[in-house]
Order: structure tokens, then C-alpha cells, then sequence
């Protein structure tokens, strides 16, 4: 009868620790609750409606969504995402990873100072990495033009950001110079921890370098791998502020994003179901990309 | 042995560098990949001190005439004093409302015996994949209902609110590898759970507050899509990032004075986060393992 006197007891006490607990969580689960998660279920709700923004909402079932399939910039807005977010993750963790490897061939202290510049424009806001890339691309003025100008190659010069055919690029080019830092520095720490006996028992082997980056440093690093591609890939479809700033979705809407789509509809058109409807098409996109990086990403991980 | 050893440095760089054309070609490649980087950089910090004339004739040399005067001028032009004001306001209030907020939720996830503490965060941390943007139509609503359009509290209160599931989850883990042993030792002196939290236990993962601040002041500082919408109603909630776009448009064809605002801006951060950057890479790395 003792020792289940004991636990009623403590029983008692994790009770009361947990009434405790319950308060302590209260203020983040609602604020969370207000600024997200209901207005979450409003938009859901919302996207089965004809709501304009005054009197109450009409329900018109799945119309919006079947009409949202035959909007022309609405299709291309979700491809130009998802071409930044494939495209951008793709070259930035390719050369993240490169420049990881490259690292462990340096010094101590050159690798730190080049570490910290390569991460630089992870930390800047991505509305300003659209402001720097505006210089740069710029027709008159900007950097690329003077340059090829410069060295007499002046043909070659165009306005990328009003070229239909070269703005994708410049978009890609600014996102992949935003990232790949981020991923050389997640990279990088995986490659830190390989036990060095393992290189060099490879090295008596006669394993070459490129052996064993391909053999045993990558399938070692897979974890962070697929962090970083998680972020850049996850990140990109969220891709918004830095093209604003850099070619506010022109020319003719060539480089319109899902974001800028819906807000426009919401508040400049106050056609509210039918963006609602576009958000949930854009979670369900998020959704899919997510499971298509687990699916890739599964498999045996490797222990040292 | 047939490992050929330089004979130099290779005891600080380990088994890696042995072949001196690799040690070349690494060196080549992160000096090319860091020019490209600081680049850009450099350029508008050259390009704030001309004027349009320069900027236009010269554009890669250094400016002849030094105008130190294009920074106040994009400061008050610019208004960019009232639009810091209003960013160090909103982010500085949100980051500490999120770290106090989550540091007591992830407390009482974790050593409060609360009942299916794992799967509320996995609640949260599924919320987190939604993009912001799917909430900003009721969200703007709501907002004037609560008649809280035309303040601050338009941004603060969502901004606080966005962080809160890493947040949460990082003082989860943080508050998972303190013994709960610890946690009884502290409580002995018996002045209240929460003046315990305060005095013994929050000092016991400060990394973590040090984690959830530098992530959450990155993320927050440079927010510009919900920023922009809330600042369509009145300028006086306009954040740095959306007045840089507004002088963009005013003044746009000024190239010196609008560089000189862009690196007010950055560089001071700049340098900040470089030196914190640690904790900015703690961050993602804990919040996306799991997400």
C-alpha cells in the first residue's frame, strides 16, 4: 500500500506543476492561436467564398479554386516559384558544398576569414539584396554593363532586368548569391566533425581527394545536406521581398511570384476568396515540395 | 607511412591538405567566391559617396570628391530616423515578448509534466511550414476589428506571434538536457516557480536566449511583405525595409544618396550579425532538423 501512497502523492505534485506549466504556456499558444492559427482557419473558409471585403461572405464552393487552374499569371507565378526555389536551391547548395570541402584546404585562419565573408549576405535583409543586385544589373548605370563595356564587350551588354530572357537569370543569380554561404557554413560544420583517422586511414588506402569527398565525406554529411537544402529550397518557394525590390514582378509580370499574385488580388482587387483560395493551393505546393525533399532524402544515414 | 606530410601547416590542417594542388585550387576558388561576395558590397559603399554626374561617368573608380553629404541627406530626405525608429521599436518589443513568452512555454513543455508536451510542439513546428502570406486577408481584418490598424501593434503583435514555434522549440531543447535534478535544487529555496525560473533556471540556457534573439531579430528586422501591406493604411508604421523602397521610388534616380541610406542600414548589422553568427546558424540548425 506504501509506494502507491508515495505516487498518488507525487501524482499531486506533478499536478500542481502542471496546472503551473498550463499558465507559463497560456501566453504563446494564444498569441499564436489570434495572429495565426485562426486566421489561418479564416482563410481556409474564406476560399470557399465570393467574399469583396463588405457584408457577409457567399459560399460558392470549390469555384475559385477551379477557376484559379485557368488564371494564366496565377500558373505562372506558381512556376516562376517554384523555378526560383528548385533553381536557386540546386546551384547554392552545389557550390555551398563545394566551397565546404574547399574550406578544410585552407588555414586556420584564412578559412575563418573566408568563412565570415561568405556568409555575409545571409545576414542582409533580403529586400536589400534586391537593391544591391539593382545596381548591378541595372541598364545605364549599372555594374555588368560598365564592365562589359569597359573591356569591349559592349554587344554583349542588355537590360537583364527588362530582357525577358535574362531576368529569370538575374533573379536566380541574386537568390543563389544570397544562400550559398548558408550552406557552406551548415556543410562546413558537418564536415568538422569527420574523425580525421578516417582520411587518413583512406589516404594509406590511396584514396584520392576526390574519392574521398565522394565516397566518405558526402554520404557522412547527408544530414546537413538535407538541412540546407531543406532551407534553401523551402525558402525559395517563399521568395518575395527581393523581387520587389529588384524587378517588382516585371517586365509584363515575366517574374510574378505566388505572394505578389495573392496580395495584389487581396489588396489592390479585394478579390479576398479568391486569393484565400490561391493561399491554400500555395500551402498544399509548400506541402508537396516538402514530402518530394524527404522522399529524396531517405535512406540509411551513416554513423562514425 | 606513405603519407606525404608538408612540410608546414599540415599538423594545423589536418589529413586534408597533402597535395599542394589542391591547397592552390582551394585558395583560388574561396578568394574568386569572396571577391563575388564583397563585390557588391564595396560598390555601393563607393557608389554612396558620388553623385549622379560621378556615379554616371565613373562607375567602378573610387569617387573623386569624398560627398560625406549624401548621408545626412538620405537621413532626413529619406526620413530614414523615423522609419529606424519605428524598426528598432517592432523588433526590439517582439524579440523580448517571444523570448519571454517562449522561454516559459518551453519550460513547461519540458519539466512541467504537461500532458502530450511532443505533440504541441509538433503542432506548432507543422504551423510554421504555412507561408506567412496564407494569413495576411483575415489577419488585416482582424486587425482593424481590433482597431489596431495605424499602430505599431499591427506589426509587433504577428511578428511576435511567428516566431513563437522555433522559438519554443529551441528552449524546448535547450530546457530537455538541463537534469531535472537541477531544476529540484533550485526550487528548494521555495520562492515561487516563476522567481525561480528567473533567478536560476533562465540563466541555465542562455545560448538558447542568445539563439532565439540574433534568429529572430534577422528574421524580423528585414520582414517586408507584411510590413508593406500594414504600411499601406499609414506611414507612420513604415519599417526601415519598406521606407528604403519608398525613397526607392521618391528619389530613385539619386544613386549616391539612396546607396548612402542602403548602407546606414546594412553595415552596422552587418557587423553585428558576423560576430553573433554563430547563433544565427544555431537557429536553422534547430529549427529545420525538425520542421
Amino acid at each position: 500500500m506504501k509506494p502507491k501512497k508515495v505516487s498518488r502523492k507525487m501524482n499531486a505534485v506533478n499536478r500542481k506543476y502542471m496546472l503551473i506549466g498550463l499558465v507559463l504556456l497560456a501566453p504563446s499558444v494564444i498569441i499564436y492561436f489570434l495572429f495565426m492559427a485562426y486566421p489561418l482557419g479564416r482563410t481556409l473558409y474564406l476560399s470557399f467564398t465570393g467574399w469583396g471585403g463588405f457584408g457577409p461572405a457567399k459560399v460558392t464552393g470549390f469555384s475559385n479554386y477551379s477557376k484559379i487552374l485557368k488564371d494564366k499569371t496565377f500558373i505562372m507565378a506558381l512556376k516562376n516559384t517554384i523555378l526560383f526555389a528548385v533553381g536557386s536551391a540546386v546551384f547554392s547548395v552545389l557550390i555551398g558544398i563545394l566551397l565546404a570541402w574547399l574550406n578544410l584546404f585552407l588555414r586556420r585562419f584564412s578559412g575563418q576569414v573566408s568563412r565570415t565573408l561568405l556568409f555575409m549576405p545571409s545576414v542582409i535583409a533580403p529586400t536589400i539584396t534586391g537593391l544591391l543586385f539593382l545596381f548591378i544589373f541595372t541598364e545605364d548605370v549599372g555594374l555588368i554593363n560598365g564592365f562589359l563595356r569597359s573591356i569591349g564587350l559592349g554587344r554583349f551588354a542588355t537590360a537583364w532586368l527588362t530582357n525577358p530572357s535574362t531576368v529569370k537569370n538575374a533573379i536566380l543569380v541574386q537568390q543563389t548569391w544570397r544562400q550559398f554561404g548558408l550552406v557552406m557554413v551548415l556543410c562546413y560544420a558537418g564536415l568538422q566533425g569527420v574523425p580525421t583517422e578516417l582520411i587518413e586511414c583512406a589516404r594509406i588506402d590511396g584514396a584520392t581527394d576526390g574519392k574521398i569527398l565522394w565516397k566518405i565525406l558526402l554520404p557522412l554529411i547527408k544530414p546537413q545536406i538535407e538541412l540546407a537544402t531543406m532551407f534553401t529550397t523551402l525558402g525559395g518557394l517563399k521568395i518575395y521581398d527581393s523581387v520587389v525590390s529588384l524587378t517588382g514582378g516585371g517586365p509584363a509580370r515575366q517574374t510574378v511570384v505566388l505572394p505578389m499574385w495573392i496580395i495584389e488580388n487581396a489588396f489592390t482587387y479585394s478579390k479576398f476568396g479568391y486569393a484565400s483560395a490561391m493561399c491554400i493551393y500555395f500551402i498544399v505546393v509548400v506541402l508537396i515540395f516538402t514530402l518530394i525533399l524527404r522522399r529524396i532524402f531517405k535512406g540509411e544515414t551513416y554513423e562514425y | 607511412m606513405s603519407i606525404k606530410r608538408n612540410k608546414k601547416g599540415s599538423a594545423e590542417r589536418g589529413p586534408y591538405a597533402v597535395s599542394q594542388k589542391m591547397i592552390w585550387i582551394s585558395r583560388i576558388l574561396t578568394v574568386l567566391f569572396s571577391l563575388a561576395v564583397v563585390f557588391p558590397i564595396v560598390f555601393i559603399i563607393l557608389t554612396s559617396f558620388k553623385n549622379n554626374n560621378e556615379f554616371y561617368s565613373n562607375i567602378f573608380g573610387l569617387p573623386g570628391i569624398w560627398r560625406i553629404e549624401n548621408y545626412p541627406y538620405a537621413w532626413t530626405k529619406g526620413q530614414l530616423g523615423k522609419y529606424a525608429f519605428n524598426s528598432v521599436v517592432v523588433t526590439v518589443t517582439a524579440v523580448f515578448a517571444s523570448v519571454l513568452f517562449t522561454s516559459l512555454g518551453g519550460y513547461a513543455l519540458s519539466k512541467l509534466h504537461i500532458p502530450k508536451a511532443n505533440a504541441i510542439i509538433n503542432l506548432f513546428l507543422v504551423f510554421n511550414f504555412v507561408p506567412g502570406v496564407a494569413v495576411y486577408i483575415p489577419l488585416y481584418s482582424q486587425l482593424i476589428q481590433m482597431h489596431l490598424n495605424k499602430t505599431i501593434w499591427m506589426l509587433i503583435l504577428p511578428y511576435t506571434a511567428w516566431t513563437i514555434p522555433i522559438s519554443i522549440f529551441i528552449f524546448k531543447q535547450f530546457f530537455d538536457s538541463i537534469p531535472n535534478e537541477l531544476i529540484e535544487a533550485a526550487r528548494i529555496d521555495g520562492s515561487g516557480e516563476l522567481s525561480t525560473f528567473f533567478r536560476v533556471i533562465l540563466p541555465l540556457v542562455t545560448p538558447a536566449v542568445a539563439t532565439v534573439m540574433v534568429f529572430n531579430f534577422i528574421n524580423t528586422w528585414g520582414e517586408y511583405m507584411w510590413a508593406s501591406i500594414s504600411a499601406t493604411g499609414s506611414s507612420n508604421v513604415m519599417t526601415l525595409p519598406v521606407g528604403l523602397l519608398h525613397f526607392r521610388g521618391e528619389y530613385g534616380i539619386e544613386w549616391g544618396p539612396f546607396a548612402s541610406a542602403i548602407v546606414i542600414i546594412i553595415i552596422p548589422l552587418m557587423i553585428l550579425f558576423i560576430y553573433l553568427q554563430k547563433y544565427f546558424i544555431q537557429g536553422i540548425t534547430s529549427g529545420a532538423v525538425k520542421g
